[in-house]
């Protein structure tokens, strides 16, 4: 944009377009700055799903797959207290409950799927991972979808290698693509320009309220709550969980043992 | 990597993703007491119903089987809002999924069934409404849901006797009274027919139906100015009643003929 600036100090250009061109650079200074924060805002609430998912998400999964046991060996119980053999009661129950357990098996791929990309990313340096977030935000501004000359299929590219921390990819984003900004220069022209940045704004600003009102964001203001008062509310979370489960599996062998299955 | 999976991948950065994730990050919230409890939210939910707020019922109970989709009452009070809310086959979704789990849930049964009446599936509505009473025989609601399905197949009698059960029951139930009331016009048995309605009105004066219907019995039986008499009746509470004027010339109609 520094390009407008410059062509439009000449002393015969007209005032509107150089105050329009100062309000576009204005306008285009406070979209980047949106745009930084809810990119940031995004990785930092990515950091805090991660964070929970590995340590409570799987806790919960877990309570989930001792609840079906248990829950199984009560239908269990109840058809052979209509006369079933065990067996055919066994047979009949695994059958009803095959979709929740798919759905349980489902939600562990996900979190192994987040656990490998938390792996990939705990080798990085400090130094490379400034690095990184630097040559993200640069390649963000540039295209993100909500920018004139941006592009959704490479913002994703662009997401794709930070969340990986992949340097090298980012690296050659930067430099093969140009993206350069095309001279504007009638005053329609920077008008429409203008009310598109306007747009964008707008349309960026509501993302960012979303986000800080999604469940995420809410644990994030926890979290950071507590570890001022020296709590790890995730931890005690878990703690929680595992003394749930441990109780649930306690009654899950007495029901096993019942049944000889333990 | 194949070109799905690495978008996919990537997604995971993006508001939507982060939205539809947070099933585990709402369980959390509940537990750690940032947000309600689910104990809670089910009290909450139970009142908004009770206080006929169904729309409100309804997204709490959405809300809360984000996490907690198998909870047996979150998916009663679904059903129950969504039967109210006229909204019959989700409802019935609902019901199925609750009688999965416990064949013998007589409100599912009872529910279900009232909702397969309105969807005028009367054979399979009886067949349910009749497993409901296996359970619990004294519900007035499944008997007189019951009669009028029974009706609908044009079985007269069968409708007679639910709603005389139902009546014994409840003695005092104006629709049960006009229903049996109905049900005896239809096999003919006008002084029956005419003695329910005249309870009716002894208990709501005001009840349009029967007024009108008492109208029509008496037509059946050849008493066109007492017919005569219960349309106006109609017209003193509704002026405008067009079928009511109608009915008026028809019987003068009648009476100039005879």
């Amino acid at each position: 944009m520094k390009k407008i600036i410059k062509s439009n100090t000449t002393l015969d250009e007209p005032l509107e377009k150089r105050e329009l061109a100062k309000t576009i650079s204005e306008k285009e200074k406070r979209l980047n700055e949106l745009i930084d924060k809810v990119e940031q805002l995004k990785i930092d609430l990515t950091i805090v799903k991660q964070e929970y998912e590995v340590k409570v998400g799987r806790l919960y999964l877990k309570l989930d797959e001792v609840d079906l046991e248990i829950l199984k060996f009560k239908k269990i119980e109840d058809l052979i207290s209509k006369g079933f053999s065990f067996e055919e009661a066994q047979k009949i129950v695994e059958e009803t409950l095959k979709k929740r357990r798919e759905q349980i098996e489902k939600e562990y791929k996900k979190l192994d799927e987040e656990e490998k990309d938390i792996e990939s990313r705990k080798y990085i340096s400090e130094e490379e991972k400034e690095e990184l977030k630097k040559l993200y935000f640069k390649l963000a501004h540039k295209f993100h979808p909500d920018k004139a000359n941006g592009s959704e299929e490479m913002m994703k590219k662009i997401n794709k290698a930070y969340a990986e921390g992949d340097i090298e990819t980012l690296c050659a984003i930067n430099r093969s693509e140009t993206g350069a900004d095309i001279e504007v220069k009638t005053i329609e022209a920077l008008k429409n320009k203008l009310a598109g940045l306007e747009k964008s704004i707008k349309k960026i600003s509501q993302e960012f309220e979303q986000l800080k009102r999604s469940e995420w964001y809410i644990l994030k203001e926890n979290i950071e709550k507590a570890k001022k008062q020296k709590r790890d509310i995730l931890i005690e979370l878990a703690e929680k969980l595992l003394t749930d489960i441990a109780k649930k599996e306690n009654q899950l062998d007495k029901l096993k043992k019942k049944y000889g299955q333990g | 990597m194949d070109k799905d999976k690495q978008i996919q991948k990537i997604e995971k950065l993006s508001l939507k993703k982060l939205s539809e994730d947070s099933n585990l990050a709402k369980r959390g919230l509940r537990d750690l007491g940032i947000w309600p409890k689910v104990q809670t939210l089910l009290k909450e939910i139970e009142k908004q119903y009770f206080a006929h707020n169904y729309q409100a019922c309804l997204d709490l109970c959405n809300e809360l089987l984000s996490t907690e989709p198998h909870s047996f009452p979150i998916i009663t009070f679904k059903g129950l809002s969504l039967t109210r809310m006229e909204n019959h086959k989700d409802a019935i979704m609902c019901f199925d999924q609750l009688l999965e789990e416990k064949p013998d849930f007589e409100i599912a049964l009872s529910n279900k069934g009232f909702c397969l009446l309105k969807l005028e599936k009367h054979h399979e509505a009886i067949i349910i409404l009749k497993k409901a009473l296996s359970i619990f025989p004294d519900n007035p609601v499944t008997l007189s849901n019951l009669g009028y399905c029974c009706e609908s197949i044009r079985d007269y009698e069968g409708a007679i006797k639910v709603y005389e059960r139902a009546l014994s029951l409840d003695p005092e139930n104006i629709y049960t009274l006009h229903d049996l009331g109905y049900a005896y016009d239809d096999i003919g048995q006008y002084e029956k027919a005419l003695e329910m309605y005249d309870r009716v009105l002894y208990l709501n004066p005001n009840f349009l139906t029967a007024i009108f219907n008492k109208g029509r019995t008496y037509e059946k039986i050849g008493k066109y100015s007492d017919a005569i008499d219960y349309y106006i009746k109609i017209l003193s509470i509704d002026p405008n009643n067009i079928m009511a004027k109608r009915d008026i010339d028809r019987c003068k109609l009648l009476i100039g003929k005879k």
